[in-house]
């Protein structure tokens, strides 16, 4: 830890960042734990610097964007000093007719997404908070929300990216083009590496073309296995849902949200097939989208998928009075899982909001204690909760994270589960390429 | 060297004693691939099992001998030879569909599994793998994992990466280890997604899953013709940027449409400068107005001839050309087939620099592109008793590699360094970046013995 002798150290860091951007009253907190110094470098170089500062001192750094996903994942091993990315802004070079576009790490999403909407193209990130969530942030976690059918994975989308490694130097690994196997796809291994092995600080990626229309389709459905069959046909019919995702919203636990788009006739075809799917009976159908207003169409399915995965970083989280979830499964499982999910939760008497995402295999879950008093502190039953949730996704063939890791619980040893030979060679790569355990220690899968 | 007859006693012991080559003559049949060079293996061992694999694996290391994973051979930058001898591990025995997964959208496949086939099983069904890679139907799954494959449709569907969701790899020392899974997004660091394109060299795959799709509802094939590559090109660009995502958009010069027609008689244009294959799919309602605005952006790039294929036999007649464009091109000469690929929108450009790097080195170019992804095949012919002409030959394609470069672009989009591009990889990679890919190799195999000599230049 960094120790109240450091002196030089602080003068280092002014030295190097100028006294504004380094502050000793970090406001973040990482499941708690609080850093020493906050350092916000607005260049790459100055990253460069920094980590070999760190290397130097023996200093452990964690990395946040606009830190909405903090709480996932277990708490650092050790924690000195906090490197927020927010400032690196210089770059956003827009290439609207190449479809893709790179800009600096510390941009927020919406940001980005508004420049590419000013240019007719659409940014392909699907986060929540996207106020504050940075490009860097989203890529180094890639998570993707309920547009992944229609925009893919994050992998899928980052061409190219540049990286400060742990040891303090730069490095540019893929570029601009669609496609590329000049050497190992370092960008696939560091997007979603949630920081372990570089900071992101520069990316390029995919834009997809804005579509002529788009409408979105909700039905409340009587029971999850209803809803199953329902999407059992959506996938076994020649539509290509842009969303297909089981929510909880006010209307009804079980709404099934289904949008599409592209082109009038393509939409138009689209609707009428699903409404054929959902059946006479079904109530709660509403539209949007259908006299080509985009806008609309947006706005109702922000408001729908993002009920379910609330605001991470929430009130709550970290107090242990709400869990998250979110689970990787294969296709079938991520039924089976929301169906242990919501019996065990009747059983505690936890309220569970989720988002089952039926084409990208992803189960987001929150469970919170109705009338939670945080004097009592007592998590057992939402531990538990989780530990019922973790199973079933392991023997379902997928691996989940937690967020708002559940300290005082001795049940859940870790925010990651699942079966993985392959943890040895994580842990590897993560000695290689930072073997004094310099940037994120301890956070990532495995113990990365 | 030969090999120590202990070792290939205990090799002939695993996989059985006929299964393991060492006359000189079988190992002739192992000495190439599709990249113009020959290096020759100590032994050959064909593999049924990962059992198999993971004990041949594990004696190899203990005997401090380099391996190299092979399965038809196709590679084209020489990533399957042998340059370091050792021993040949050929998976074309491993050869079978483990499982068809519909409910999770996948298959479970053996590495030797030809890649057409798993799409020819899955028709039925109404499913499809979209990477097809010209190659299909002589190229292994395990291969096409190595190298990343690309092919046609990947301008609409992505490239073999982005189709693999888990592998079973056995690692340089023998040991088997699971990446991925069934689970469409990776969990911790993606070693899936680090492993596609790794050209052998971090270990073997002995089964992979691969995500499958639905097949599209319809098919729309269209062939337009234009006087010149660069109006071409330039219709390619403006369907870039118009947002259009057809399922192909494939380029063919005069030269390559002359040599299809010359083998195949498909029926393409010979007079054309070139010509574009671009195909639509998805649902039926939507198709005729695509089809309708990529005629017109091709009529506006002064397209002389633009026709739609009216059945599944003109369709199939056309695609035989593309697919059969490399082989009618090279089947009486040597070649030397590039793969640099540009930001889209410098393909023209790209294209114009291929031309004059051909005059300006005197050699015979034929040029062939996945337009729509910006990756250029220009063919370089060549007489192999000609010293001179081969050194030209090589010399252009280090320029045009270098000139891909020059436009934000790289050195291969869907063939692998191998042994072919080891030099050019200093053109996109500095010293740091280098280094860094070396340590994934040291982690994965610190001996050093798996398909040694690829991939990743010598420090200097």
């Amino acid at each position: 830890m960094m120790s109240a002798s450091a002196d030089g150290l602080i003068a280092r860091l002014e030295a190097l960042l100028g006294r504004g951007a380094v502050s000793y009253a970090p406001a973040l907190t990482i499941h708690g734990a609080r850093a020493v110094a906050e350092v916000s470098p607005t260049d790459e170089a100055q990253v460069g610097a920094l980590l070999r500062i760190a290397g130097e001192e023996g200093l452990s750094v964690c990395v946040a964007g606009g830190a909405t996903k903090l709480e996932w994942g277990d708490p650092p091993r050790r924690f000195d000093l906090l490197l927020r990315t927010g400032a690196l802004q210089s770059t956003t070079q827009l290439d609207a007719d190449d479809l893709c576009v790179s800009a600096s790490a510390g941009i927020t999403v919406a940001s980005l997404a508004a420049t590419a909407g000013a240019a007719g193209r659409v940014l392909p990130l699907d986060v929540a908070c996207l106020e504050r969530a940075t490009l860097g942030g989203t890529v180094a976690t890639a998570v993707q929300g309920p547009r992944s059918p229609a925009y893919g994975r994050v992998k899928d989308l980052v061409l190219g990216l540049r990286a400060v490694l742990p040891d303090g130097t730069s490095a540019r690994f893929g570029g601009r083009t669609m496609k590329n196997v000049a050497g190992y796809d370092m960008t696939r291994l560091l997007t979603g590496s949630y920081g372990a092995l570089g900071v992101i600080t520069e990316v390029t990626l995919r834009l997809l073309p804005t579509p002529q229309q788009q409408a979105v389709l909700v039905a409340g459905l009587p029971s999850l296995e209803r809803a199953r069959e329902v999407a059992d046909r959506l996938l076994g019919s020649h539509l290509e849902p842009a969303v297909l995702e089981l929510v909880t919203a006010e209307a009804s636990p079980l709404t099934l949200v289904v949008a599409f788009a592209g082109t009038d006739a393509l939409v138009a075809r689209s609707l009428a097939e699903t409404r054929r799917y959902l059946g006479d009976a079904e109530t709660h159908v509403a539209e949007a989208g259908e006299a080509g207003r985009i806008g609309d169409a947006e706005r109702l399915l922000a408001g729908i998928t993002r009920g379910a995965t609330g605001d991470p970083g929430g009130p709550g989280i970290g107090d242990s009075a709400r869990v998250a979830l979110r689970a990787l499964l294969p296709l079938r499982a991520t039924w089976h899982v929301l169906g242990v999910a919501l019996d065990a939760a009747e059983r505690w008497g936890l309220r569970v909001e989720h988002s089952l995402g039926v084409l990208r295999g992803v189960l987001e879950l929150t469970a919170e204690r109705p009338g939670y008093d945080r004097a009592d502190g007592d998590d057992t039953d939402l531990a538990l909760w989780a530990e019922q949730v973790c199973a079933a996704a392991a023997a379902g063939g997928g691996a989940l994270v937690t967020e708002g890791f559940l300290h005082c619980s001795p049940i859940l040893g870790s925010a990651w589960s699942g079966m993985d030979t392959s943890a040895a060679l994580m842990r590897a790569l993560k000695h290689r390429f930072d073997p004094c355990q310099v940037l994120n220690p301890g956070r990532g899968f495995g113990g990365v | 060297m030969p090999l120590a007859p202990s070792l290939l006693k205990r090799l002939r012991a695993i996989v059985g004693h006929g299964n393991v080559l060492d006359g000189t003559v079988d190992l002739q049949t192992y000495e190439y691939d599709g990249f113009p060079e020959t290096h020759r293996p100590d032994a050959v061992a064909f593999v049924h099992s990962t059992d198999e694999v993971a004990a041949v694996v594990k004696a190899l290391h203990e005997a401090r001998v380099p391996f190299v994973p092979r399965g038809y051979g196709t590679n084209l930058s020489g990533g399957t030879l042998p340059v370091r001898a050792g021993v040949v591990i050929e998976l074309s025995r491993m050869n079978r569909i483990l499982e068809i997964d519909i409910a999770d959208r996948c298959v479970a496949v053996q590495p030797g599994v030809f890649t057409l086939d798993v799409s020819t099983a899955l028709a039925p069904l109404g499913y499809h793998y979209a990477p097809d890679p010209a190659s299909e139907r002589a190229s292994s799954i395990g291969g096409n994992i190595a190298e990343n494959a690309g092919g046609p449709h990947c301008f609409k569907y992505g490239v073999t990466s982005n189709h693999v969701l888990g592998l079973e790899v056995v690692l340089p020392d023998g040991d088997v280890v699971w990446l991925g899974g069934k689970h469409p997004e990776p969990l911790g660091l993606d070693l899936t997604g680090l492993f596609v394109g790794s050209e052998g060299t971090l270990g073997i795959v002995t089964a992979a899953i691969l995500r499958i799709l639905r097949r599209p509802e319809a098919v729309k094939t269209i062939l337009a013709a234009f006087s010149s590559v660069d109006d071409a090109a330039q219709a390619v660009s403006s369907m870039v940027s118009a947002g259009m995502t057809p399922a192909t958009l494939e380029l063919m010069d005069h030269r390559s449409v002359n040599a299809v027609e010359d083998a195949l008689a498909c029926g393409l244009p010979r007079d054309a400068g070139a010509v574009l294959l671009v195909e639509l799919d998805g649902l039926v309602d939507g198709l005729d107005e695509a089809t309708a605005a990529v005629t017109d952006i091709c009529r506006a790039h002064r397209a002389v001839e633009v026709r739609t294929a009216r059945d599944e036999d003109e369709r199939d007649a056309l695609w035989q050309g593309r697919r059969g464009c490399y082989a009618a091109i090279t089947w009486s000469t040597s070649s030397y087939l590039m793969d640099g690929t540009v930001p889209r929108t410098m393909l023209p450009s790209a294209l114009r620099q291929v031309t004059a790097i051909a005059q300006r080195h005197d050699v015979r170019v034929f040029t062939l592109a996945h337009a729509g992804d910006g990756n250029l095949h220009p063919v370089f012919v060549f007489d192999q008793r000609d010293a001179d002409e081969r050194r030209r030959v090589m010399a252009a394609g280090h320029d045009v590699l270098a000139a891909c470069v020059a436009l934000g672009g790289t050195i291969s989009g869907e063939h692998g360094v191998g042994l072919e591009k080891l030099d050019a990889m200093s053109l996109v990679f500095g010293a740091e970046e280098l280094r860094a890919q070396r340590m994934v190799k040291e982690v994965f195999d610190p001996a050093g013995w798996c398909n040694p000599g690829k991939l990743l230049p010598e420090p200097a």
